[in-house]
């Protein structure tokens, strides 16, 4: 077992060198390759192995090919940066090249920025992290980036990008309805709709706390199940079916970080196995508002 | 959907010219019903459902709808090793796509 494991390190390494720049190796020039390689390999490694996060920086993420088959959309990030931009690849020409920056986007969104947000910016801005994700409308001209908890949209021939202002809280899973003419998101665990020409936002449900949410799927689901989201829009984009959760039953685990004693610790409704799941269920809702249960 | 005796909602597709479609299962993960569900009264009828005295593994991208909404393809591990199945829009199998000797190992798409 211990040599399979040595070929899969120095395999990794190989893999590795393109990466980022290959620090001069350390031991002296005096000492016998054959015992000294190994450490070598082993020290090189290991910081590469951190400082590209595993190995991870710099691939193509979240690939998209546009309806019209023109281009292909992505992010990455340099090899060393944890950074993420928005690239395009031409077909025809085949070349790459950055479409969008979040440096750019939100630099853009600053002229129109009252004093709150600017100062809401300036307080978020270290955990701003690039662009980690985009969609594309079904239409492949527009754009949707959610960033530093916010919502952009960004035409995709002149790079003009519109912020979705919204209502407060973090919008998570940001879909286009299948027409374009909405984006759902859920804030603090309810399902809500913004029109994209008015940019007015309509909360479609509500009761969401913090063991209620609708349109987000449960953890069982995001971890054993590879399923991200919790609601569905009608191809018509006239309704949307999303999952209700109710975690009031599942067991509360109250997690403290050793490294930071002094802090209090964090409560989470885990679902240890064998215990008590979330309750799970599926409604359907109007764009307008109106619900169904089932 | 009783959420005692389905408690899985294993995922969704809500696709062109199809109804809004579900995969849950029981607790266990040993059997699972892949349910059409009637978007204006709630009502759902079972497309197929499949068991295995061990358990049920999930399928990337499966169900997947074709374009006109006359069937469906599905990935299913019931003959011991993944296969592509071509399914009417009420569930029926129209025919197996791939062979045991196929070696699938993802559905990536159907055009």
């Amino acid at each position: 077992m211990m040599r399979a494991a040595t070929v899969a390190v120095i395999a990794s390494v190989a893999l590795a060198r393109p990466v980022g720049a290959v620090s001069p190796p350390r031991a002296p020039a005096s000492t016998p390759a054959a015992t000294a390689a190994p450490a070598a390999v082993a020290d090189r490694f290991l910081e590469q192995y951190a400082a590209t996060n595993r190995l991870s920086l710099g691939q193509p993420r979240g690939i998209q090919v546009t309806p019209g088959g023109d281009a292909v959309l992505f992010v990455r990030s340099g090899p060393r940066s944890f950074v993420h931009d928005l690239w395009t690849y031409d077909v025809a020409t085949g070349r790459e090249r950055v479409l969008l920056t979040a440096e750019a986007i939100l630099r853009g969104a600053e002229e129109t920025l009252t004093v709150e947000e600017r100062a809401r910016r300036e307080r978020t801005r270290s955990a701003s992290r690039g662009i980690a994700e985009f969609r594309l409308s079904e239409d492949g001209r527009r754009i949707l980036v959610p960033l530093t908890g916010r919502l952009f949209v960004i035409e995709r021939e002149t790079g003009k990008s519109v912020e979705l202002e919204g209502e407060r809280g973090a919008p998570i899973d940001p879909q286009w309805s299948p027409d374009g003419r909405h984006v759902a998101v859920v804030r603090d665990g309810d399902l809500r709709v913004i029109d994209v020409a008015s940019r007015a936002e309509r909360r479609l449900t509500t009761g969401g706390c913090d063991t209620v949410s609708h349109g987000l799927a449960e953890f069982v689901a995001q971890e054993e199940m590879g399923r991200q989201t919790g609601y569905w829009w009608s191809p018509d984009g006239a309704r949307i079916a999303y999952e209700t959760v109710n975690t009031g039953g599942v067991e509360e685990l109250h997690i403290q970080d050793p490294a930071h004693p002094e802090r209090a610790p964090s409560s989470f409704r885990y679902p240890r196995a064998g215990g008590r799941n979330a309750e799970v269920g599926l409604e359907i809702v109007d764009v307008t508002g109106d619900r169904r249960r089932r | 959907m009783g959420s005692a005796k389905v408690p899985y909602l294993a995922k969704a597709v809500w696709r062109p010219n199809a109804p809004l479609t579900i995969l849950v299962q029981n607790r266990r993960q040993t059997e699972q019903a892949l349910l059409a569900v009637d978007d204006r009264t709630g009502v759902t009828r079972v497309l197929l459902s499949e068991r295995d005295a061990a358990w049920l593994n999930l399928a990337e991208n499966s169900p997947r709808w074709l374009a006109d909404g006359q069937a469906f393809v599905w990935m299913t591990e019931s003959r011991g090793t993944w296969q592509l199945e071509l399914r009417s829009k009420h569930g029926g199998l129209i025919r197996v796509l791939t062979p045991p000797s196929f070696r699938l190992f993802e559905l990536i798409d159907v055009d």
